[in-house]
């Protein structure tokens, strides 16, 4: 058995360092944390997983490059816009003396945007019948690799040139004299998540039916704590481990039914209330300022829009004896989100046209294998391995980056 | 309208290289191959035209007429409207008609049967000749119409609704007796139209004469056992005398002589009607004078009564009238008025616009005049104080004379020759000429002082490319064009009305128009477009047009002015030759060419060229031309450094074999090139530098007068961004603020000190500085009678852009600059005793432009945002306290292509068309 778990494990460490991600795992998501019942009194569960292509954008339309998934092209001469007469910013723009023919001044961004790693240790108490607490500690591996930003401004006209010579020429030491040590290259980040204290519940309804055997009700809620690494305003695309320092409320409920074959169909509908919270943020002084390019920081409170998720599967179960597997698909939504200046220095209505803060959508399929080991062993066993394989593979969405995982999570249950 | 005349090929060349690579390029009329850059060959067929105006259809069959009948009367709206009466009998429906402003055709308004009078009957308009029209202006428009003026019969129409007419049958004279006929009408904005009447027996002049009012009123009848109301036409039962006897025009004993025309003009301001006479001469005994113009009052006790009474205010001591100066009044000459207008300039002021003057009529039939009127309060419509139009003239010292320059519209007598038709639109008076070489339109614009006074106004410039008989204009103000009554038959009546267009393609620029997109249509395009009047120095008797693209200029003759001082805009069949230099050098001497292109050598090196400015010393007798772009300037010389000699003259004579572009200093993203005087001053991002000019243009003294950073000036950040220098005045425009030469310094000091300038609740940066001169120079805007100038301020920043206005006041040659030689207008106030902005756009705009009727500003493409013109809606026309001009502007549609970077916007110099140039092409509004 423990041979089998280090063997297990070697995999799993294997399958991390050859993968390259991108999707955050949300380790108390149904369709892809460890099954469990409340035959032992606790489990213990780790998870990783990792991608096996590169990331995949999705803009409103089409798939792109992960750093394009909010405008084809950045702006520079745009994020010169919107400051005080007397900046150095404005001075800038006065000395361009350049319109925005659509590719003066624009640069196309591609770069590699990867999840490292993407790992989760959770641990389940079962305090009363049916009645659990959980724990969700998540931990992340991100880089952004490979970053090129693509220069369209061509030496045509005076202001060609003076857009060249003045700004483009030299973006990176431009962006971070103007943008406040805002950087454009690369970077790796890796730190906690958000840790998730969670009630759960559940109840089998066994049916003396003819096909359909039971159905079983879950329910779930709890709180993410703002524990993990936030969004790097310094750094280009980086984006936070979690619910970038807020507090939030996820709460679930699902539906299982099984049939007579050992198939089993369900679905889940998961619901995250994100408090808000005032954070140094990077904010857009002009309307057509692009999301990468944005080099002004203020302090904002910001009410983030509600987190949906949706889960529908069917499988099989105990066919043959401890095996399980899965087809599922997943549909995420997070709504608008909107801030709020703390002070009135640039306008709020502005600074809430960032295409960061609109809602974004994924679509994902979920194919999953489980098998619970206890199934080899004798009812009085003092600790049942679960191991998991499963994939996630994305295939549309709107303004989000997503990537086709593979991952596993081994599950002891005692 | 299109004539082809002339087919014609001119085949150029030079350069010749392998034709392993080219392009083939093909437009109207024109083709050129290309390879690489070089142009090989090029092939210019040039259509001659009689004009390229758009006819707007009429009842003509003919594209190129508008009538079948010559037109009587034209009356034209700022929103558009057009209105129109046939003078002769044969217009069948079209006897009086109106233009529809969607659809830009006239359509007819006399239909054949209509209810009149009550009664259904045959209009009794319809296919007849209608003399004389006036519109009632209220909600509705009327349309008053008199046959002819042997008629006491005035019709009334109203519009749209057609179908009833009523007429008034009698009109009276002074002593209640019928008018042997109706000389002169003028419709109102109120129920009532004015008739200036001939007596029962006698012309107009004689006792009997006099001004009765028509006007519509309700009027209840018995139809059957009910009573229905219905509206109907009356008049004054006695007209109001308006003679030789008349004391509005008399100054102590009656005149010895009044004769018609009359002119009655109603202003719409202080809702008066000012009546003009043709000739009138004084009382032949001691102390006898005559006024020309009266004020027509509507008498606040009787309600449809008139009083007429004199524009003056003043107890007439003749003594004060014996230079026959006062334009109006004289004591022993004759006074004659053959127009009148009445002016709102976009400073609040009123003035009234008098063709005529101290002399007899054919004397004074090319001159204009401006007679400043009390706008509002207790004397309102008086001629005003000519020291403060707040009050009326109470002396006859308070008066303007001919010697004032605030009166003398265009400066001098149109030398164009007798004036036809007078219209005014904006600050901007138009006058039509109809009789001689030099036909055509021609327009002045007021130049204001800080106070919004008129203090001078800018000299007689063609107003349209037309140089045929030009019965009547008028510029509407909804899309800019300029629509002209003119002559296009046998006998050369007025029957056809021709409008300008943005999307015309045969225009008298047509040939250079291809030109130039053809030539430069790689390398981003047209870069920057400059013109060049006569009044620049070094230039002689022509116009330019300068177009500059990636290290090419183009040099285009578009005028050459006549010995009488009148320009003429060259022919279009005259652009036929080209002389096309490259490596940047004069390879043969130019001739009898229109057009001159150079490009490559020491331009090449430069890039994109941005500015342009032509260097003339006159202590030298030489004139350079200098170019220069993002990376350096460039001088046109012979190889001594010299350069065209005394002045640029017809076809580029002062150009010859040898002569080269040739760099000059150091110089980079240079914005920029001005000449004044003997010193060439260069303008970059950072510094000013100022050049003395020398024989040898390389060995010329640079001094850096301003620096960014510089103490006392700005500070580092700072960037400079535009520049005006006249005289001994420079006005700086940077990203800090707007600085000018300091009280007591001039620019051509040694050091010479500078100041800030506060623009009145204005932005910084300021982007740039429109100036306007009497001469068209912008170096002549501190001279003479000063100029004026317009501030941009406000850009992308902050998404903002306001427009200030200041006033320069000229001052003598090499004078220093003094405490009021730069002041805001004072009357752009919101709020009062603040001065403030004129125009508030409410998103950045990068070009600003205007010839004081037309407001045009631009916005190039930003990121989604597609280029934009715009033009302030009708009915909110620029004026001083008004809000939101800007922001209610109306967006010009199909001028320019969205993704069209637009770097120059302004009227031609030559013919007053609108020119474009832009990153897509040129374009001409004609």
């Amino acid at each position: 058995m423990v041979k089998i778990f280090k063997i297990l494990v070697c995999f799993l460490i294997a399958l991390c360092i050859s993968s390259q991600a991108m999707n955050l795992l949300l380790p108390y998501s149904l369709l892809v944390r460890p099954y469990y019942d409340a035959k032992k009194q606790f489990q213990f569960f780790v998870m990783a997983e990792g991608g096996v292509e590169s990331v995949r954008g999705f803009d409103c339309h089409d798939q792109t490059n992960s750093l394009r998934i909010f405008e084809s092209t950045q702006n520079a001469l745009t994020m010169l816009e919107g400051f005080p007469a007397l900046s150095p910013q404005t001075q800038l723009l006065t000395r361009l003396h350049a319109d925005d023919n659509g590719i003066r001044g624009h640069f196309d961004v591609c770069g590699d945007l990867r999840l490292d790693f993407a790992g989760n240790a959770a641990f389940r108490y079962f305090f009363y019948k049916t009645w659990s607490f959980s724990v969700y500690v998540p931990y992340y591996v991100m880089s952004l690799n490979d970053v090129v930003w693509c220069d369209k401004t061509v030496h045509e006209t005076d202001a060609d040139e003076r857009v060249h010579a003045l700004l483009t020429d030299t973006l990176f030491d431009r962006v971070h004299e103007l943008g406040c040590d805002l950087s454009l290259c690369g970077w790796q980040r890796h730190g906690f998540g958000d840790v998730t204290l969670m009630a759960e519940w559940y109840n089998d309804f066994p049916q003396a039916k003819e096909f359909l055997r039971n159905v079983r009700i879950e329910g779930r809620f709890g709180i993410s704590l703002p524990t993990g690494l936030t969004t790097d305003v310094d750094k280009v695309f980086a984006l936070p481990f979690g619910y970038d320092g807020a507090y939030a409320l996820p709460f679930a409920g699902s539906l299982e039914l099984t049939f007579v074959p050992g198939i089993w169909i369900g679905f889940d509908v998961l619901l995250t209330h994100i408090f808000g919270r005032t954070a140094v943020e990077r904010i857009k002084t002009a309307n057509d300022q692009t999301s990468l390019l944005l080099l002004q920081k203020a302090c904002v409170y910001r009410d983030f829009g509600l987190s949906q998720e949706f889960s529908l599967w069917f499988g099989t179960t105990d066919l043959p004896k401890g095996l399980t597997t899965l087809i599922g698909y997943q549909y995420n939504k997070h709504g608008k989100d909107e801030i709020c200046m703390t002070n009135n220095s640039f306008s709020t209505l502005v600074a809430n046209t960032n295409p960061t803060l609109k809602e974004w959508t994924s679509h994902q399929a979920i194919i999953r294998v489980d098998y619970d080991f206890g199934a080899l062993l004798p009812e009085d066993t003092c600790a049942a391995p679960r191991l998991s394989l499963y994939t996630r593979i994305p295939f549309n969405g709107k303004q989000s980056a997503l990537v086709t995982t593979v991952g596993m999570s081994l599950a002891v249950d005692f | 309208m299109l004539f082809v005349q002339l087919f014609f090929c001119v085949a150029v060349f030079s350069n010749v290289r392998t034709l392993n690579t080219y392009s083939f390029c093909r437009f109207k009329g024109c083709y050129m191959m290309c390879v690489n850059r070089s142009i090989v060959i090029l092939y210019i067929t040039i259509f001659s035209y009689t004009y390229a105006y758009k006819v707007v259809p009429g009842n003509s069959i003919k594209p190129d007429v508008t009538f079948t009948f010559p037109v009587a009367e034209c009356i034209r709206r700022a929103d558009g409207f057009m209105y129109i009466s046939a003078a002769a009998d044969g217009a069948g429906a079209f006897s009086i008609a109106a233009l529809d402003v969607k659809l830009n055709i006239f359509k007819p308004l006399i239909e054949e049967k209509v209810v009149f009078n009550g009664q259904e009957t045959v209009n009794p308009l319809f296919d007849k000749k209608v003399q004389f029209i006036g519109l009632l202006e209220q909600q509705k428009v009327g349309i008053l119409a008199v046959p002819d003026d042997t008629s006491a019969t005035v019709y009334f129409l109203d519009t749209p609704q057609t179908k009833e007419l009523l007429s008034y049958e009698g009109v009276t004279d002074a002593s209640g007796a019928v008018s042997s006929g109706i000389i002169a009408l003028s419709g109102s904005n109120k129920s009532r139209a004015y008739v200036a009447v001939k007596p029962a027996e006698g012309i107009f002049g004689d006792s009997g004469s006099g001004i009765n009012i028509i006007g519509t009123m309700p009027h209840t009848i018995k139809v059957g056992d009910k009573e229905e109301t219905r509206i109907v036409l009356g008049a004054l039962s006695h007209a109001v005398p308006f003679d030789t006897m008349s004391a509005a025009l008399a100054i102590q004993h009656p005149l010895q002589k009044l004769v018609a025309p009359v002119s009655l003009v109603w202003s719409m301001v202080h809702e008066f009607l000012y009546i003009g006479v043709g000739n009138a001469i004084a009382g032949d005994q001691v102390g006898d004078g005559v006024r020309s113009i009266a004020l027509g009052i509507n008498d606040k006790v009787e309600r449809n009564s008139l009083l007429i009474r004199s524009v003056f205010d003043i107890l007439f001591d003749v003594s004060g009238l014996q230079n026959n100066t006062i334009i109006i009044a004289a004591q022993n000459e004759p006074l004659s008025v053959h127009h009148l207008a009445t002016m709102v300039t976009s400073t609040g002021k009123v003035s009234l616009i008098v063709v005529g003057g101290n002399g007899a009529p054919n004397e004074t039939r090319a001159t204009v005049r401006a007679i400043p009127l009390v706008p509002f309060g207790d004397y309102k419509g008086l001629v005003a104080n000519k020291y403060n139009t707040h009050e009326r003239a109470l002396t006859v010292a308070e008066c303007v004379t001919n010697d004032d320059p605030q009166a003398c519209v265009g400066g001098l007598v149109l030398p164009a020759g007798p004036i036809h038709s007078l219209s005014v639109r904006g600050d901007v008076v138009f006058v039509t000429v109809t009789e001689g070489d030099s036909a055509g339109v021609y327009s002045s614009r007021a130049l204001f002082d800080a106070c919004g006074e008129i203090k001078g106004w800018t000299e007689w410039t063609r107003a349209s490319a037309l140089t045929q008989p030009i019965f009547a204009s008028s510029v509407e103000q909804v899309k800019g064009n300029h629509y002209m009554l003119i002559a296009n038959d046998e006998n050369q009546l007025p029957n056809t009305i021709v409008h300008t267009a943005w999307d015309g393609d045969d225009h008298s620029l047509a040939p250079v128009v291809s030109f130039v997109d053809q030539t430069f249509d790689i390398h981003g395009g047209m870069q920057a477009m400059y013109q060049f009047s006569p009044a620049t120095p070094g230039f002689g008797p022509v116009s330019w047009l300068s177009i500059m693209g990636f290290g090419s200029i183009a040099c285009v003759q578009t005028g050459i002015r006549l010995d009488n001082d009148v320009m003429i805009p060259t022919p279009s069949d005259t652009y036929n030759k080209a002389a096309i230099f490259h490596n940047g050098a004069i390879d043969h001497t130019p001739t009898d060419e229109t057009i001159m292109y150079i490009d490559g050598g020491a331009l090449q090196d430069i890039g994109p060229l941005t500015t342009v400015a032509c260097a003339h010393s006159q202590e030298l007798s030489d004139t350079w031309l200098v170019v220069a772009g993002t990376r350096g300037v460039a001088i046109l010389q012979h190889t001594d450094g010299s350069g065209c000699g005394e002045q640029i003259g017809p076809n580029f004579s002062g150009f010859e074999h040898g002569m080269r572009f040739v760099p000059f200093g150091a110089y980079d993203f240079v914005r920029k090139l001005s000449a004044d005087g003997e010193y060439l001053y260069i303008l970059t991002d950072t510094h000013l530098d100022r050049v003395r000019l020398a024989a040898d243009i390389q060995q010329s003294i640079v001094t850096t007068i301003a620096r960014v950073g510089q103490t006392g000036l700005c500070n580092a950040q700072t960037i400079f961004t535009d520049c005006v220098i006249s005289n001994s005045l420079a006005l700086l425009a940077t990203s800090s603020g707007l600085l000018s030469t300091a009280v007591g310094s001039r620019i051509i000091d040694p050091v010479p000190a500078w100041m800030c300038v506060a623009v009145p609740e204005g932005e910084t940066p300021i982007v740039a500085l429109y100036p306007v001169s009497s001469t068209g120079f912008e170096g002549d805007c501190a001279r003479g009678v000063g100029g004026m100038i317009s501030v941009l301020s406000g850009n992308a920043y902050n998404n903002l852009s306001l427009i200030n206005r200041f006033a320069i006041v000229g001052q003598a040659e090499g004078e220093s600059v003094k405490e009021d030689t730069v002041q805001p207008f004072w009357v752009d106030q919101f709020l009062s005793g603040k001065p403030s902005y004129f125009i508030d756009y409410g998103q950045a705009e990068d070009l600003y432009a205007t010839d004081g009727a037309i407001t045009l500003a631009v916005r190039n493409k930003q990121a989604s945002n597609k280029t934009t013109i715009k033009i302030p809606y009708v009915k909110t026309p620029p004026l001083s306290g008004v809000r939101f001009i800007g922001v209610r502007s109306q967006l010009l549609s199909d001028v320019v292509q969205g993704n069209a970077s637009v770097s120059a916007l302004f009227p031609s110099n030559v013919s007053g068309s609108w020119l474009l140039a832009s990153t897509m092409g040129m374009k001409v509004n004609e």
